[in-house]
């Protein structure tokens, strides 16, 4: 009886820690909004093609130019007649697909750099040095740099975001490592004659993994962001594809015609930035309560 | 702490040729070349060639480099495009830059400091969730949709400010200084709020009130003190990314700053235009963190003690 209670015990407390995160997730009332949104905004991608073929999207229908929101075309029609639903259904994929790929690309790579940084006194300094450098100079000026000389596409677009995100995640990296290098445990296992790899693989990436969640959970929505915004100034994705700031950036032509044309894809872009916003945001207070609030 | 000052001053200029070079190499390693992109796509190949040899394109990359190095000495750098001095065109471009970033970083840090100060103070009151709704809001608005907004209601719909250029008086600034501040007070009332917070929980918040100081004392001489290192830190990077201008804000509204004239260098492979913009933007940027340093040095005894030496 006392045996089975024991077990039972030592089972909870071995899940408590994700259980309790859950928990306080599911208690903040903003990050269960926001999760709620980012799931619709999920379906959306995932099921896109079922609800309106990707044929749509550059399909002209000239007869129907520039018309308002209406039973047919539920987000009215663009300045060629494409129908504004299908195009911004499906600039779901291209601008959150920019965001989540140059995020885990600039992760791994940043997580690599990071560990060398902390196990390394050479490496670190030299490192460093180097980011010194490129941080100098706007990462908006790097990426118009990339931008304009590879042409605008998906891919360089995506390949332009995490060269000039690799710096700064790398800072913030190394700071959150360097923070548990210097716990004792990590002292332990060198002495007890660890190799460094092992070090890091093992004791100091899970150790540091929580504030890393978060801070790719919000960079997911800040590059997405910086992707509209290149596409907006005109050096990002370029026209057939739906991106949501190339779309932004015809609709100025047309602001006194047809305002649908940039309100609807502006506010795709800022609701699925504030649904990845309240979602980072629940994650950081459920990983560490004391901060936030 | 002269001594320092001077150290950190004098470092700038190995970094600053670092970073010429860094743009240099990036510009030149890759494809493209000034007059594909400045000409029309009619152009033959050899109007081409003679565009490309007239500008200097076509020598060789360390000719090219010792080129504009000798350039910047002078204080002479030729643009590809107009053959004009470079820095006759950022003399007229920075006062605009400037008028406009200082502008909006004023206000907004006015407005974002003392939000922030003021829902910390009051944390959970209407004011505190108000701002924090905001702020959260804001932050996922990116600052092009904001300023489409705003001309489509101010300028499109009601005609009272102008959509574009800086020629209509203070009327043409309203628009582009309101999407600056709408799109960076977020950041700052937050960091600010949770600064001030993390500050007013220490034990020597608890000891001030404990010994009878008087609460404004409290909040003014010992929290912001001791939360205004993050707020700082924000404040004066936001402050060298100002300079910079912002290429989006100006781009929208046509106003014929820094940012604006970054974008057509980048577009026309103009490489002289791009290396000495990233020149001039990384020495304000170097600038300000010598700057940001000394502040640390004045409000944190701690860090100015290791410098009197």
């Amino acid at each position: 009886m006392n045996e089975k209670k024991l077990k039972n015990l030592a089972h909870h407390s071995r899940n408590s820690l994700a259980a309790d995160v859950f928990k306080r997730f599911m208690h903040n009332k903003a990050a269960v909004v926001g999760a709620v949104l980012l799931f619709i905004i999920l379906l959306c991608i995932l099921f896109a093609d079922l609800v309106a073929p990707y044929s749509m999207v550059t399909a002209y229908d000239s007869s129907a130019r520039l018309s308002p929101p209406s039973a047919e075309h539920w987000f009215g029609t663009d300045n060629l007649g494409r129908d504004l639903f299908a195009r911004v259904l499906h600039g779901s994929r291209i601008s959150v697909g920019i965001g989540a790929g140059a995020t885990l690309v600039s992760l791994a790579i940043s997580a690599v750099i990071a560990s060398f940084c902390a196990m390394s006194k050479k490496a670190d300094f030299f490192i460093m040095r180097v980011i010194d450098v490129v941080n100098c100079v706007p990462s908006i000026l790097l990426a118009m740099m990339f931008l304009a000389i590879m042409g605008g596409s998906v891919l360089n677009m995506m390949i332009t975001l995490t060269i000039v995100s690799v710096p700064s995640f790398v800072l913030h990296i190394r700071s959150v490592i360097l923070g548990v290098v210097e716990q004792d445990y990590i002292h332990a296992a060198r002495v007890s004659g660890s190799s460094p790899v092992k070090i890091v693989v093992k004791h100091v990436l899970p150790n540091a993994i929580n504030p890393i969640i978060v801070e790719a959970t919000m960079m997911i929505s800040s590059m997405m962001l910086s992707a509209a915004g290149l596409s907006f100034i005109g050096i990002g994705v370029t026209p057939p594809s739906p991106e949501w700031g190339a779309m932004l950036n015809y609709a100025q032509g047309y602001l006194r015609t047809a305002p649908y044309m940039a309100i609807i894809p502006g506010l795709a872009i800022a609701l699925t930035a504030l649904s990845i916003n309240l979602v980072g945001d629940g994650l950081r207070d459920a990983f560490d309560p004391k901060t936030g609030r | 702490m002269g001594k320092y000052i001077l150290k950190r001053l004098l470092y700038m200029i190995p970094m600053m040729f670092c970073v010429i070079l860094m743009v240099f190499l990036i510009m030149a390693f890759t494809p493209g070349d000034p007059a594909t992109n400045v000409l029309p796509l009619t152009a033959e190949p050899e109007v081409k060639a003679a565009f490309n040899e007239r500008v200097g394109y076509s020598d060789n990359l360390f000719e090219r480099f010792g080129n504009y190095m000798n350039g910047l000495l002078h204080g002479n750098v030729l643009s590809y495009t107009t053959q004009e001095n470079i820095f006759g065109e950022l003399a007229l471009r920075f006062p605009i830059t400037i008028r406009v970033g200082l502008l909006a970083f004023c206000i907004s840090a006015v407005i974002g400091v003392s939000l922030g100060i003021m829902s910390a103070i009051k944390q959970y009151s209407f004011l505190d969730t108000t701002v924090t709704i905001f702020a959260v809001l804001f932050a996922s608005i990116p600052s092009f949709f904001v300023a489409m907004m705003l001309i489509l209601y101010f300028a499109v719909y009601k005609g009272m400010l102008p959509s574009f250029g800086l020629e209509a008086g203070w009327r043409s600034y309203v628009l582009p200084l309101a999407t600056l501040v709408l799109s960076s007070i977020p950041m700052l009332s937050r960091l600010t709020r949770s600064a001030m917070l993390d500050a007013m929980s220490q034990d020597y918040i608890r000891t001030a009130r404990a010994k009878g100081c008087a609460e404004k004392r409290v909040i003014w001489k010992h929290a912001l003190k001791n939360a205004s290192m993050p707020v700082l830190t924000l404040l004066i990077t936001g402050l060298a990314a100002t300079m910079g201008g912002s290429v989006i804000v100006e781009q929208i509204f046509t106003i014929p700053g820094i940012g604006t004239y970054m974008l057509t260098g980048v577009n026309d492979k103009n490489v002289p235009v791009v290396m000495t913009c990233a020149l001039v933007l990384s020495f304000i940027f170097m600038a300000a963190m010598v700057m940001l340093d000394v502040c640390y040095a004045l409000i944190d005894p701690k860090i100015g003690a290791r410098y009197k030496k």
